[in-house]
């Protein structure tokens, strides 16, 4: 247990020094309270009257078509006279709701694979590390349309869930190979010879060890799942019924706005963009920290 | 050394691809110039066998080598060009009742198949007995009022039919005709096959021949056909009156015809504006109005109306839907401004009958309109009212306040069961927006009395198979295609049409319309068989069995510095009337 | 040769799970595509005989069977959309997918492994930063709007490139030229080209550059600059054939998921590639269609990993066969 607190300690430690050191983890990470702001901001700016803010339903009783920015509509509003700001507000919400929870899900079982593959070896391992690299060799937006299809109601759960299903096999392997070099070392080896048990030794002397480059994967996750979720919102697979920014943009795309309500096209496709690159840029500051070969001289 | 190797390879392979594509085609003789005119298409075709083409743009290529097509019916009998009479297209003269089950048709002589033989009452005979061997999917209605067809001389046919009704001269005398010499062989080789229908739908045909203004010259798949004109065409130089004062001749006036396919509308309107092509074949949406109009070279037209009428269908198997009362509340409670105002951007017309605005004759505006363009709260006080009187109940009242509804929760039946939750069926967002959008905002508008209401945007195949062959639904969004001439009042509605797979899905099976219906059917003369319809579609409007929404207007733009001569037409302006019109401007 | 043998029998088993996965699939999602054949005003007799005829009423495992047997022997089937033999329909959009791809993968790769040795070279260099923050930038762009932004400007504001589509049709007319025709299609090319190395060289750059700079750490590039050797001939021959093996690597890994965002690209530039045919036949649950799409994608991607993991043998010293 001492030594569980002091690697979470460790971990702490290791995020604040490797994003603090780092320009780019710093600007990372001042996107990403931004949009954090944005998201909790949003249904506050729903409420000053959910008749036309409300993102899916609100429209102002006096705009008829999609028109540019005003006082009350910052953004402009869509070709139904909704806000587009409030949409992009919920749609940072979803974002978030997307993006962390595929995250977290698919570095707990690319991590739990990882660990069990590298720990025990053999057969298990030859068997698992076969099915991640056919996961791997498997186109994946056409493997998550496919699947998609199966379900006629796509509710965004849906879409979290088979992301999350399908986006675990990259940290599995590099967990794998991690782990397959820990079992290997001294305290291991000497908690092995006191007679701990295997699940023992990889809950509490390995998975400590690995959860910096965990923690590095699940950012390079939320990026894929922001980047995915927002690809399937434009080629239309994603849930209709939310204002998503992929959706947002299929809307634009998709009512023939592209190109003249840039007010409209520019935002949601930015904050994919941005969103992403924050979440990437956290992970990137955070391999230089635990990679110290990385870093500059 | 394998960097250079890893170059050397990279390089190689490159080359090699390009040369490959540019090599798999190869030029032939040189073109001179000559006037084409470059159609743009949303969707590439599926195929040109005309009994399985399905989709809207393939028509669009197919009927204008044939005499006619599924969508655009023409036969023996065709539409004038504006007013939409029924007239002799490739038949002679009008269609003489020898009794009330014979009929003799005569056709017109000297119309050529584009091969260059003859087109006779053989090739008539042959496609609606193909048909009813075949049961070919979209010409089963055009053959099952037929008894038997027998050829009296080469341009005179007998039709011995079950019953003298209107459907005849709307379905069978405007269908497609098909060559015989071309057909029976594939007959033949269908025949010997162990599943015909199957070989008979999957046969690919390479060299489409018909009776159409244009001929088929080549096709390169997904990305372009190419026509040109007929000049042996059978109105050829015929001038024809329009029905309303104007006449028009037709050509065909353009050397060839180019389709070109972009796989989205963006792109399509981008390449117009551009001048890449002359026309896009395809409704547009109205947010591209403004920026076509500023285009010096192009004329955008939004003034006729689109052939489909948008509306939701009730499946009356079941409560709540079942009751009229429930439906009549539920149609109070849809904005039907709203959604032209702001879905359409006003470039629609909102539909009371289950009828095209757009074709004056036959619709009729003064049927019920569940208070269409009154305030919110008027209407919601309505719906409530209406609900409350026929024993409904709430857990929580849906109330009015000034002018705003406070939305009511838990709508219970007269017997206090709860409502159960009513799900709204479509097609998906990508494949009609306004559908989708349209079903999205009523279900949230129906919420508001307290109906639980969700939406389901499914893919169209889904669509149809729990619609029409399950009939496992509440609602449905769709549009009706509406013909000419309004045979849907039939079959839509026919209590005959209420099996597994038949087209009244809905089950209504009111007496007084059935009655009414079946003897609108019979009436021959125009003014009587309108006044049949208007009735119908009051009855129609009373009884709910769907609540007509809207009708797109069809917005087409084309390039007038190319071509002049457009004719407007309730399709729109891009049509096969003015395709076989237009002349380039010199 | 074990290692290529391997390499093989995993390639097999791979296509083997892809093949049923794709087939159950299919058979899962709702809807019945015999809709395509069957009007509504037909009888019950006629509809379960036309049915029958599409092999639609076969129980499932001989289903599976026959769709295994078939596939084997090449035969895709009838697409049910298109009317005419799968292949046929897909053969030429698969052609039109791999010219969009093969340079695109290549060209991004030469260029991020040409800016990755650079950057190593340089590191800590105000270049080096500013390349790394345009390559994470690019590296995590939304595709479909990068392409947008890249069609509104090039195309629509200033015409340089047409906004999407493969070919001008009239320059493809009975009477074009070869050389015509060739540069009209690299003429339709360079946007989706430039959007696809735009998102994709950041992956390769930063492999490299963090490859080259544990190469360079490597005690025999100190030997050989203790030799006296350039710079240069140190940087290109010495540490960046050992620093390239591991790009290799993450290329092979990465082909799979850039073909996949093929998708989006020829949606946004229309471009008539199976990527775009697979969205649209699964949403017409075209099921032949679909299915033929997803696995040729699925091959492709199979083909391509199996000729990066030889010319990763061919690279690698420590691996003969």
């Amino acid at each position: 247990m001492r030594i569980g607190t002091k690697r979470k300690f460790g971990l702490a430690h290791l995020l604040f020094k490797g994003i603090s050191q780092e320009a780019l983890g710093k600007i990372g990470i001042a996107i990403i309270i931004l949009f954090g702001v944005m998201a909790l901001v949003s249904p506050f700016v729903i409420n000053i009257d959910p008749d036309v803010y409300d993102p899916l339903i609100g429209v102002d009783p006096l705009i008829f078509s999609s028109q540019g920015p005003t006082l009350t509509h910052p953004l402009g509003t869509d070709h139904l006279g909704r806000d587009v700001l409030s949409q992009l507000l919920k749609g940072s919400q979803i974002a978030f709701l997307v993006g962390i929870t595929v995250g977290l899900m698919a570095t707990l079982i690319g991590t739990a694979i990882g660990l069990i593959s590298g720990y025990f070896r053999g057969a298990t391992d030859s068997l698992l590390m076969r099915i991640t690299d056919i996961i791997l060799s498997i186109p994946s937006l056409p493997l998550l349309i496919m699947i998609l299809c199966v379900f006629e109601h796509r509710g965004i759960w849906v879409i979290v869930m088979v992301l999350g299903l399908t986006g675990w096999p990259i940290t599995a392997r590099v967990i794998r190979s991690q782990t397959l070099s820990l079992r290997e070392r001294p305290f291991v080896q000497s908690a092995r010879v006191s007679g701990a048990s295997d699940w023992r030794i990889i809950l509490i002397h390995i998975a400590p060890n690995v959860l910096p480059l965990t923690f590095l994967y699940m950012t390079i996750g939320v990026t894929y799942a922001i980047l995915t979720e927002a690809g399937l919102g434009f080629l239309g697979f994603s849930d209709p019924t939310i204002s998503s920014w992929g959706m947002m943009l299929q809307w634009c795309f998709s009512t023939g706005h592209t190109f003249k309500a840039l007010y409209w096209m520019i935002p949601p496709g930015l904050s994919i963009s941005l969103l992403a690159l924050s979440f990437y840029l956290v992970g990137y500051s955070l391999e230089r920290e635990i990679n110290p070969r990385l870093r500059e001289p | 050394m394998e960097m250079k190797k890893m170059r050397t390879i990279v390089i190689v392979t490159m080359l090699l691809c390009f040369g490959m594509v540019t090599a798999l085609v190869i030029p032939s003789s040189a073109m001179a110039k000559e006037s084409t005119v470059k159609i743009g298409l949303v969707m590439e075709p599926q195929t040109l066998n005309p009994l399985s083409a399905e989709s809207e743009q393939n028509w669009h290529i197919i009927k204008m080598i044939y005499c006619g097509g599924y969508i655009d019916p023409r036969g023996l009998y065709a539409y004038t060009p504006k007013s939409l009479e029924w007239i002799p297209y490739m038949a002679e003269s009008m269609p003489q009742w020898l009794d009330d089950k014979t009929v003799v048709v005569k056709l017109k002589k000297g119309i050529k198949w584009h091969d260059g033989s003859e087109f006779t009452a053989e090739d008539v005979k042959f496609t609606l007995d193909f048909f009813g061997e075949f049961e070919a999917a979209n010409y089963y209605n055009t053959i099952d009022m037929l008894e038997k067809v027998e050829v009296v001389d080469p341009y005179t046919i007998k039709f011995h039919v079950k019953e003298k009704t209107t459907l005849l001269y709307y379905r069978t005398f405007m269908t497609l005709i098909l060559q015989k010499a071309k057909w029976s062989k594939i007959v033949t080789e269908a025949r010997k096959n162990e599943a015909p229908q199957k070989y008979i739908f999957n046969y690919v045909i390479k060299n489409p021949v018909g009776t159409g203004p244009f001929k088929f010259v080549e096709e390169k798949q997904g990305q372009y056909i190419l026509l040109e004109k007929n000049d042996d065409w059978f109105l050829k130089g015929q001038t024809i009156s329009t029905g309303d004062g104007g006449s028009v001749t037709y050509g065909p006036f353009v050397d060839r015809i180019l389709f070109k396919f972009y796989g989205n509308l963006s792109s399509a309107v981008l390449a117009l504006k551009g001048g890449e092509i002359d026309t896009i074949w395809h409704g547009l949406d109205a947010a591209f109005i403004p920026e076509l109009k500023k285009v010096k070279h192009l004329t955008v037209s939004t003034k006729p109306y689109y052939h489909d009428v948008k509306f939701a269908g009730f499946n009356l198997r079941e409560k709540p839907l079942s009751d009229k009362m429930f439906r009549k509340a539920l149609a109070y409670a849809i904005d039907k401004d709203f959604l032209i105002k702001r879905l359409l951007q006003g470039y629609g017309t909102a539909s009371d009958a289950i009828e095209n605005p757009g074709l004056e004759f036959w619709y009729n505006g003064n049927v019920e309109n569940y208070f269409r363009g009154k305030s919110e709260a008027s209407r919601y006080s309505k719906a409530i009212s209406i609900l409350k009187e026929a024993g409904y109940t709430w857990d929580k009242e849906p109330k009015i306040e000034g002018s705003r509804v406070i939305p009511g929760v838990g709508i219970k039946m007269s017997d206090g069961k709860k409502v159960r939750t009513i799900e709204i069926i479509t097609r998906t967002q990508a494949t009609n927006p306004q559908e989708a959008q349209s079903a999205i905002l009523i279900s949230q508008w129906w919420k508001k009395l307290g109906v639980d209401t969700k939406t389901n945007l499914v893919a169209f195949p889904t669509l149809i198979n729990n619609v029409w062959w399950e009939n496992k639904f509440d609602v449905i969004v769709f549009g009706n295609i509406i013909e000419p001439y309004p045979v849907h009042l039939q079959y839509y509605f026919d209590v005959k049409e209420i099996y597994q797979y038949g087209w009244n899905v809905m089950a209504y099976k009111e007496d007084r319309y059935q009655k009414a219906m079946y003897d609108w059917l019979k009436v021959f003369d125009w003014d009587e068989a309108r006044k049949g319809a208007f009735r119908l579609q009051e009855i129609l409007a009373d009884d709910l069995p769907h609540i007509p929404l809207f009708v797109l207007k069809n917005i087409h733009a084309y390039n007038h510095t190319r071509f002049k001569g457009w004719i407007e037409q309730y399709n729109g302006v891009v049509n096969k009337d003015s395709l076989s019109c237009i002349r380039p401007v010199k | 040769m074990g290692y290529l043998v391997n390499r093989l029998i995993m390639t097999v088993i791979t296509l083997f799970v892809i093949l049923t996965v794709t087939f159950t699939m299919f058979r899962l999602m709702p809807g019945d595509p015999s809709v395509f054949f069957i009007s509504p005003q037909m009888s019950t007799e006629t509809i379960a005989r036309i049915k029958a005829q599409f092999g639609l009423d076969q129980p499932i495992h001989k289903q599976f069977t026959n769709y295994l047997g078939s596939i084997l022997h090449g035969n895709f089937g009838h697409s049910f959309f298109y009317k005419r033999p799968v292949l046929e329909v897909i053969g030429e959009r698969l052609l039109n997918t791999i010219v969009l791809f093969l340079p695109a993968a290549i060209i991004s790769y030469l260029v991020g492994v040409g800016l990755g040795r650079y950057m190593a070279w340089k590191r800590g260099g105000t270049s080096e930063r500013v390349l790394i923050f345009t390559g994470l930038s690019f590296w995590t762009f939304f595709v479909p709007w990068l392409g947008l932004l890249m069609i509104w400007v090039l195309s629509y504001k200033f015409g340089l490139f047409p906004v999407g589509g493969m070919i001008t049709p009239d320059k493809w007319l009975p009477g074009s030229t070869l050389l015509g025709r060739a540069l009209d299609l690299l003429h339709h090319l360079v946007s989706p080209l430039v959007c696809y190395v735009l998102t994709w060289f950041a992956g390769n750059m930063l492999i490299m550059r963090n490859s080259m700079l544990e190469t360079i750490g490597e005690d025999y590039i100190l030997t050989v600059r203790a030799k006296g050797l350039s710079e240069r001939k140190i940087r290109n021959k010495h540490a960046a054939r050992n620093a390239i093996l591991p790009v290799v690597t993450a290329f092979s890994m990465s082909i799979a998921y850039s073909i996949g965002g093929c998708v989006l690209l020829e949606t946004v530039f229309s471009w008539p590639g199976i990527g775009r045919t697979m969205v649209d036949s699964v949403l017409l649950r075209d099921y032949p269609l679909a299915q033929a799409s997803f696995i040729l994608i699925a091959t492709v991607v199979l083909v391509a990993n199996l000729i990066t993991d030889i010319l990763y043998a061919y690279l690698d010293p420590r691996i003969r066969y």
